[in-house]
């Protein structure tokens, strides 16, 4: 630093332009004569310290200076104005007289709060799902965003489906732009479970590779992960890594767990370890893991002997899992991905599609099927809240433009006072900002209470509750302050110029009309019309979806799921537990029929290409029929309530070595025999497997919402034995109230019995619909957020109006204009606005069909029933706005309105 | 100067500044200050107990010409007004009735 006489440069420097000019030079002088005094005494440091002292004290005595003279100031304001310091405290004092005025108004801080506090509110809520959903790093991970995930893909750039484990096994072992590629898999894998103790409960458990816990650089919190010896042959290492909340409630936290045997499906497995207690896995959706298990064990675990699981099997392919990887140090995403693909493309053989690769992808939480509905999901939600927040802000200007105009008494009288035309704007800005911050407040409050109820909106169930963190209050913060200043800039520059005009003389117009509101009101009515028209749209997808025609019945369906191979049961005797099992539910009370499926609709298929009899026509371009199946007990149809066309349904005599006889759909009857009667014919799958066709059931949905009529085929379970179940249980009361009691009489049979689903069957179709719902319930809310805004400003502006013209409109009734013409201009002016905005808003609707139509469900985009009836319902409600003032204008007493002048 | 009550930085510095007399200036006062009643004080607070004082006209203030030991800089002078002399001989003689009052009831 240099040193110019005793004192720093900067000090100097500082002090000269914070300093009233009048004090400048004997005040340097002062401190530089003591300074140097000092440096005599003390030594350097010391005395540095004393001088930043007496220069933090000076500046202290600046911002509290008020000059000697006893007269007030002088309007030398402007030349010091400039001074940090006095902005600093000019802004306290700009605050102080904000809180003094909103006190002062209650009611318009109370509104001015209320409308930026909804619309925070809803920007909050938004930001903190998206903050959520989106930019959460997987707890206990580390350098996620150093991760890749790898899925297979069945064409270029369209993918996200399952790898093999042999060919897992071959990238691993090939790649090298990784430092580590594990594979996880058969996350909806539950277990029986118990500790030897004789008690039995059952555990969700996620099979992965040895190296999962590396790749992920998660530490054990007791014990160690797995070994590479615990995952090289199938079902010879039984071990068990314990996620640490399930550790603290199956054990109390017990710290000698480590080396003690549990039994899983009937098989022991040694605790190698406990995870830390922040890693619950990578997904953030619900049900994280109770257990890790070697994906050697799946096999021994699911009794999945003979299935391709682990080894690659000629025409017998199973894929179930998930890459991940950590890129090799030095290494980039690029390439990586250039390694993988080109993996991929060296590996052959003869079961691989043409044009069948892998997609690599950066996203780590979600696989790509869910990434897309919630990126889509979410860009729809910023984009409705973004709008929201315009109409807020626009709607607070309207506010403090009307209150701007009560004050323009305050505001000439502060003029003549010598307060600058820069004074009274940063006055007003400070005003609004201030207000702002009171909305984000309120606005934040509103997200903390509303932000957990909206995300049980999604589509999926999140493992962690939704809450605002700092980063969201941080732009909470930021949002509110550019909002508020910008609607706070539109009055401000306004005052501004009405004072200019007051100056020069001229007097504002007596209408009391202003563009620039006028705009404002016009602008918020054609965004919430863009509003309404989209939650009309929603609102509509979601109801047809809802009451898509689904061909079952899926009130009071209670689904219970049951794998009976990976409880150890042999074909025998799972043979002899189902009719058991169905009895005893069906004996339950509140129960009317059970039946078993080997299927439940929108959960996948199984199926089979059958080739065509003659006269038969193919649904296939090869020429082949493509056929669903499943697999039913005698009492499916009627317990799913899927109506019989012909023939019967299956009946206890179609026992094993029986004809083997089939139920078709209507579908299938007509692609196979075209115009004839089904019944009695004979479907074939190759030369032992032929069916008797018995009986023709209605079409159902059977994998997607509103697909097109699908084949379907129906077995017998009794002759086509299925380890895997879903028990349908239709009751009279509300299917979950007997899922304890289902689940309770089932255990009677066999007591360390693991149920893998629990479900009602409107909870299956209501996970199919919530896409579309929770797009209906929050852009309906934020349309009729934005709408009552938008009516609130119409009608403050017709009021106002109204308020404004009393005289005028007292005198021409006064000449004789009758009521109905009086109410009828007014209402006429209120609604030409709300028509502009409709107009407008049309437009922008219109250009925006684009967006929605992807999360629309049989519903155009452009359909124009919605945009009606958003146009009619935004005026509807408009012209109800404008009525109560055009009411109050009649009412006028002309000599009394002439007399108040 | 009735209802003027002097407060006890503010006498400190009046006492100052009529003891160094022709000399009275910011910095002086200052050393004065630190050196009589022992205690470190900052220019900042000197300048705002004068500016009050001189609010109250029990001082006044004007500035000197530039001096080169000051690098140029002139030297503003404070000097106790007469209503300054008043208000501290006010305050002293409060104190002194106070000491006497308390010297008698003490000794019996």
């Amino acid at each position: 630093m240099t040193q110019r006489g005793p004192l720093p440069a900067l000090v100097t420097w500082v002090l000269e332009r914070i300093l009233p000019p009048d004090r400048r030079a004997d005040v340097l002088g002062d401190l530089a004569e003591t300074q140097a005094a000092r440096r005599a005494q003390l030594d350097s440091r010391a005395a540095g310290r004393r001088l930043w002292r007496e220069a933090a004290a000076l500046l202290l005595w600046r911002a509290r200076w008020r000059g000697v003279t006893r007269a007030k100031r002088t309007p030398h304001r402007v030349a010091s104005a400039t001074s940090p310091l006095m902005m600093t405290r000019d802004l306290l004092q700009d605050v102080r007289f904000g809180i003094r005025g909103a006190r002062r108004h209650p009611a318009f801080a109370l509104t001015a709060l209320a409308v930026l506090g909804l619309g925070i509110g809803a920007s909050t809520t938004v930001l903190t799902l998206v903050n959520h959903i989106f930019f959460q790093p997987p707890a206990g991970v580390v350098e996620p965003d150093r991760l890749v995930s790898v899925y297979r893909s069945w064409a270029p750039g369209q993918g996200g489906g399952a790898i093999q484990h042999p060919d897992f096994v071959y990238y691993r072992s090939n790649v090298n732009a990784l430092d580590g590629l594990a594979a996880y898999g058969g996350g909806n894998f539950v277990a029986s479970f118990s500790t030897g103790t004789g008690r039995t409960d059952q555990v969700r458990g996620l099979f992965v590779s040895d190296n999962y816990f590396d790749v992920l650089g998660v530490r054990p919190a007791l014990g160690r992960f797995f070994r590479a010896e615990e995952n090289a042959t199938p079902g010879t290492h039984p071990a068990v890594v314990l996620d640490h909340r399930f550790w603290r409630r199956a054990f109390g936290a017990d710290p000698d767990v480590i080396g003690r045997q549990i039994s899983l499906n009937g098989i022991g497995h040694i605790v190698v370890g406990v995870a830390t207690e922040e890693f619950s896995g990578i997904s953030p959706l619900a049900d994280p893991p109770d257990t890790w298990i070697p994906i050697a064990m799946r096999g021994a675990l699911t009794r999945a002997a003979g299935m391709a699981w682990w080894e690659r099997v000629p025409g017998n392919r199973s894929s179930w899992l998930t890459l991940v990887g950590r890129l090799a140090p030095g290494t980039t995403h690029e390439m990586a991905e250039a390694n993988l693909h080109a993996l991929s493309d060296a590996l052959t053989y003869p079961e691989r599609g043409d044009t069948e690769g892998i997609l690599v992808s950066r996203d780590l939480l979600y696989r790509p099927s869910q990434a897309a509905q919630l990126t889509s999901l979410s860009k729809m939600l910023v984009a409705v809240v973004t709008i929201v927040m315009v109409i807020a802000a626009a709607n607070f200007a309207v506010l403090l433009l009307s209150r701007a105009t009560t004050r323009t008494r305050e505001m000439s009288i502060r003029t003549a006072m010598g307060a600058g035309r820069a004074r009274l704007v940063r006055q007003l800005l400070a005003e609004s900002v201030l207000l702002g911050l009171a909305g984000c407040t309120a606005g934040v409050a509103l997200a903390y209470v509303f932000s957990d109820a909206a995300a049980t909106l999604l589509p999926y169930g999140f493992a962690t509750g939704f809450a605002p963190d700092l980063r969201v209050l941080a732009v909470a913060v930021v949002l509110s302050v550019a909002t508020s200043a910008a609607a706070g800039l539109v009055p401000a520059v306004h005052a501004a110029r009405a004072n200019v005009a007051r100056v020069i003389g001229h007097r504002r117009t007596v209408t009391g009309r202003s563009l620039v509101r006028d705009a404002l009101v016009v602008g918020q009515m054609a965004l919430s019309l863009v509003l309404v028209a989209g939650a009309v749209l929603f609102a509509r997808s979601f109801w047809t979806a809802r009451t898509q025609e689904l061909g079952f019945t899926a009130a009071n369906r209670l689904i219970v799921r049951v794998d009976l191979r990976s409880q150890g049961y042999t074909e025998a005797e799972g043979r002899a537990f189902l009719p058991q099992a169905l009895t005893r539910l069906g004996a339950l009370p509140g129960v009317s029929r059970v039946a078993t499926s080997r299927q439940i609709p929108f959960q996948g298929d199984w199926s089979s290409d059958l080739e065509p009899p003659p006269g038969a026509l193919p649904n296939r371009d090869d020429g082949t029929i493509w056929v669903g199946l499943n697999a039913v007990s005698a009492d499916y149809f009627e317990t799913m309530g899927v109506g019989l066309v012909s023939g019967r349904p299956f009946d206890s005599g179609d026992v094993e070595g029986g004809t083997p006889v089939a139920v078709v759909n209507q579908r299938l009857a007509y692609l196979l025999w075209p115009g004839e009667d089904p019944i009695g014919r004979s479907i074939s799958f190759g030369e032992d497997r032929s069916f008797q066709v018995v009986g023709v059931v209605r079409d159902a949905t059977y994998y997607t919402l509103g697909e097109d009529p699908t084949t379907q085929m129906y077995v017998s379970v009794q002759q086509r034995y299925m380890p895997a179940v879903h028990f349908v249980i239709e009751t009279a009361g509300p299917a979950t109230d007997l899922a304890p009691l289902a689940q309770a009489t089932l255990r009677q049979l066999d007591p360390e019995l693991a149920f893998g689903w629990v479900t009602t069957m409107d909870d299956v179709v209501a996970q199919v619909t919530a896409r579309y719902k929770v797009s209906a319930v929050l852009v309906g809310l934020f349309g009729g957020l934005a709408l009552l805004l938008a009516v609130a400003a119409l009608y403050g502006v017709v009021s106002f109006l109204v308020a404004r013209r009393t005289r005028d409109i007292g005198v021409r009734m006064a000449l004789g204009a009758g009521r109905g013409r009086v109410a009828g201009e007014v209402l006429r002016g209120g609604l030409a606005l709300a028509a502009t905005g409709a107009a407008l808003g049309l437009v922008g609707a219109v250009l925006l069909r684009r967006f929605t139509a992807s999360l629309l469900y049989q519903v155009e985009a452009s359909d124009p029933w919605a945009l009606v009836a958003a146009s009619a319902m935004l005026l509807a409600v408009a012209a109800a706005a404008a009525l109560v003032p055009a009411i109050r204008a009649t009412r006028v007493d002309p000599v009394e309105a002439i007399r108040t002048e | 100067m009735k209802g003027e009550r002097l407060g006890e930085f503010e006498e400190l510095v009046l006492l100052c500044v009529r003891q160094l007399g022709e000399g009275a200036h910011g910095s002086a006062v200052q050393a004065r200050l630190e050196e009589g009643a022992g205690r470190q004080v900052t220019l900042g607070a000197i300048y705002a107990a004068l500016d009050r004082a001189q609010r109250k006209s029990l001082i006044d203030s004007w500035l000197g010409e530039p001096t080169a030991a000051r690098g140029g800089r002139a030297k503003r002078y404070y000097a106790v007004t007469t209503e300054g002399e008043a208000a501290l001989r006010e305050s002293r003689s409060i104190r002194e009735r106070l000491w006497t009052q308390a010297a008698t009831e003490a000794s019996p």
